[in-house]
């Protein structure tokens, strides 16, 4: 219909705004603020050779975008620090929380903004001479409120030709599609169900079985909902003929934390490293400074998923998990798993694994009292009782475990079967039709009746 | 056509062939669950009501403590309407299906656990009253109370209504699984609107001991912690039926005397003023049962055991076709 490339990238530009604005509202403006903002800092970056001035723009850029996040995401966690923390030293404040609405997807385009200058600043890059084209790779609705996170240098490259649908495009975007919805809206949803109501109560169940379930619970549903986000954002910017990078690889069949972190939400790890660790001298500044970075690394990464406790908590227990195993590395205490052989790397998984599963009840609980209850459950192996509960859960909870259990089976199939949905695209009609026709009647049939939002939508 | 151009013709099939195959489906799927499936077919019930007869209503105390076989004589029949966790401002939603009956005598159960909205989380209730009341909207006052989520559930199109069923297939399939794995034994009362309980073992006194001593369930007994809107929906059902010259008495249903002690009187007060208020404002019936009857008679704390359903449904016996009620003529 539209033929000239500049018109199709307005209307697609147009549609992502209404698309934001749609959800959002007037916050809308925020959007606005970071494209121009990056926009032309980027720009005078790039035209001045004079360092401070650089540093400045570059600042501009920084102070605006964190300045945002900052008001936005952190105030009233803030405030809430300095009332409980002032009555805690026996002076209470009483400073009233504002009336801040958390734009959505804040977190994601500021920090897409942010790389674009910074990677002009380092001059890895050089800035885009088109607001357009900008404003199209900042506000790119398929990805726009819950990432992946997408580097300038990987997009706006992409806008040179016109927006064109191929068959082949289609065909592996609407496969992923397909599979994101399924992982989303019949896995993540229906086994939301059992979450959310373990989760209400955590102390309800007693014994370490109902914590051991809660939390591969909540793993595969975070996992679910954030990596089937990620796939339909992926697919619908494949129909329309861009490739947006994996976000997810396996992250539950690695052997170790750094591995994890490698194949658990790519764009926001990898930006982490880019970004943060590595202007903070990485590894490169001896041992100690190495883990103070990991650790501010994985703090601050923890604080990106939430403005509250238990986001820092799991970011400094990640951490932890990352020094420790760079120590034991490092030490060569890793070849203590020779002794299992062939079974060194299913031992190491499944250790790696436990930890990884014990992070995700701090992310999801609501309070101390519940975290050092279901840590405590965790950790200890209780299994009295053990047939009683599973009796109790199986009874009140089957469907939401019923779908647990084929997911994980369905995971295990699809990790030894790799691209399991990139061969299914490549099927011919009928098969993929068929396909199709199951994802279809999966979603009419299997998603509960009230659909939940997706979990990386607060962030 | 060209392999590329049927690329994009086939999910437009696909589309077509599974939305065709869902709407057949759920078209024909009536298994909500049986307390569900109870509801639905009280909701048909009132087309197969006999004129002049006498309606039972209420939540699950109705349901346990009432043998319309007892009760009913040749002429006037007896229905038992009872149906667990049934809220007040649900049964003014089917106001008129009650009165289009042309009831000679409707007998409503209540007790404090009546007005409770935590006792039964059941929304799918209005999406039941949703489907039989069609395109007739309940009126201002009454939409008023509903939430928007109920309204929601209440008035879906034709297509959304077919959406929404889809809850009900796997609790259904997966309770089938569930049966054939199943000793327990359960009396069927989908359709039995005569005497339907369900309750058989009476419990334990450990077990009673443990609920009274349970602060969050003797916290359901409060009237302070029951919603304005039941209350209102109820006084607006009384006033509803009442307007319909419908001959109506309010029970305040036998509560087992372990309670007694454990609520206290400005609660238990509270509660007898509010019943009281609404039958004398609608000059209607009020009728007190709740300390007659002994802690043997009652199955749980609130719901009468065999011996306790024959001494209440013997109090409402008709005799000649009249109804007394100690000296009152009811009917």
């Amino acid at each position: 219909m539209i033929k000239d490339k500049k018109y199709q990238y307005l209307l697609l530009l147009i549609g992502s705004y209404f698309f934001y604005y749609y959800s959002s509202g007037f916050l809308v403006v925020l959007l606005l603020f970071s494209t121009f903002l990056d926009f032309y800092c980027g720009k005078a970056i790039y035209s001045t050779i004079n360092k401070s001035k650089r540093k400045l723009y570059l600042s501009f850029s920084l102070i605006g975008n964190l300045g945002l996040l900052a008001f936005f995401k952190y105030t009233n966690f803030s405030i809430e620090t300095i009332n409980y923390l002032s009555t805690l030293f026996g002076s209470p404040t009483d400073i009233q929380l504002l009336n801040i609405i958390l734009p959505i997807g804040i977190s994601f385009y500021t920090f897409q903004t942010m790389s674009y200058t910074l990677d002009i600043y380092w001059k890895k890059m050089r800035p885009t001479d088109s607001i357009l084209k900008f404003g199209l790779y900042v506000a790119f609705f398929p990805q726009l409120v819950a990432g992946p996170i997408v580097r300038a240098a990987d997009f706006i490259p992409q806008l040179t030709t016109k927006v064109k649908i191929h068959a082949e495009n289609f065909k592996a975007g609407l496969t992923l599609i397909g599979w994101g919805l399924v992982k989303k809206v019949v896995f993540a949803d229906n086994i939301a169900v059992f979450v959310d109501s373990f989760f209400s109560d955590p102390t309800k169940y007693s014994g370490s079985l109902p914590v051991f379930i809660a939390a591969l619970a909540f793993g595969i549903q975070i996992y679910c909902d954030f990596s089937g986000y990620s796939d339909i954002a992926i697919g619908i910017a494949r129909v329309l003929g861009y490739k947006l990078k994996l976000n997810f690889d396996k992250p539950y069949f690695t052997t170790n934390f750094t591995q994890f972190w490698r194949r658990w939400h790519m764009s926001l790890s990898s930006w982490l490293k880019d970004y943060l660790y590595i202007p903070l001298g990485g590894n490169r500044k001896g041992k100690t400074r190495t883990y103070i970075n990991l650790m501010a690394t994985m703090v601050l990464g923890g604080l990106w998923h939430g403005a509250a406790w238990n986001f820092l908590f799991w970011g400094f227990y990640q951490g932890v998990l990352l020094c420790i195993h760079k120590i034991s590395s490092s030490l060569g205490i890793t070849k203590i798993f020779e002794f299992f052989g062939k079974y060194k790397k299913y031992v190491l998984l499944i250790l790696t694994q436990y930890f990884v599963f014990m992070g995700w009840l701090m992310f999801r609980v609501s309070n101390v009292r519940d975290l050092t209850y279901l840590v405590y459950e965790y950790l200890t192996f209780d299994f009295s009782n053990f047939f009683f509960t599973f009796k109790e859960l199986i009874n009140n909870f089957h469907i939401p475990l019923f779908f647990l259990l084929v997911f994980v089976i369905i995971h295990i199939y699809t990790f030894f079967n790799r691209n399991f949905v990139e061969n299914m695209a490549k099927k011919d009609l009928f098969y993929w039709g068929l396909y199709l026709f199951v994802v279809m009647m999966s979603l009419y049939f299997l998603r509960p009746a009230t659909s939940i939002q997706f979990i990386y939508f607060q962030f | 056509m060209s392999s590329n151009k049927k690329v994009f013709f086939i999910p437009i099939l696909v589309l077509i062939i599974s939305t065709i195959a869902y709407a057949m489906f759920a078209a024909s799927f009536n298994n909500y669950g049986s307390d569900n499936n109870r509801f639905v077919n009280l909701l048909d019930q009132y087309e197969n009501i006999n004129q002049d007869s006498i309606l039972f209503i209420g939540d699950s105390q109705i349901r346990e403590d009432i043998d319309c076989r007892i009760i009913e004589s040749e002429r006037t029949k007896c229905y038992n309407l009872g149906m667990a966790g049934i809220l007040p401002i649900q049964i003014a939603l089917q106001k008129d299906f009650i009165t289009q009956t042309k009831p000679r005598l409707i007998i409503l159960g209540a007790s404090p656990l009546f007005f409770n909205e935590y006792i039964n989380k059941n929304d799918d209730l209005y999406f039941f009253i949703g489907r039989k009341l069609g395109k007739i909207k309940p009126d201002e006052y009454l939409s008023n109370l509903l939430t928007e989520k109920e309204k929601e559930l209440l008035y879906k199109n034709t297509w959304e209504k077919l959406l929404h069923k889809n809850k009900f297939f796997m609790p259904f399939y997966l309770g089938l699984i569930k049966q054939i794995f199943s000793t327990e034994t359960q009396r069927n009362i989908l359709n039995n609107f005569k005497d339907p309980y369900l309750f058989l073992q009476d419990q334990s006194f450990e077990e009673l001991n443990k609920k009274i001593d349970d602060k969050n369930t003797m916290a359901l007994f409060d009237i302070d912690n029951s919603q304005n809107r039941q209350i209102e929906s109820f006084e607006y059902l009384i006033d509803s039926l009442h307007k319909n010259k419908g001959k109506i008495i309010i029970v305040q249903m036998p509560l087992n005397p372990l309670l007694k002690d454990k609520i206290s009187d400005k609660s238990w007060k509270k509660y007898h003023k509010l019943l009281l208020d609404v039958a004398q404002e609608n000059n209607v019936t009020l009728i007190n049962l709740e300390e007659e009857f002994e802690e043997e008679e009652f199955i749980d704390l609130t719901h009468l055991n065999n011996k306790g359903r024959k001494r209440l449904s013997k109090e409402f016996k008709l005799n000649d076709d009249e109804l007394y009620l100690g000296d009152i003529h009811i009917i």
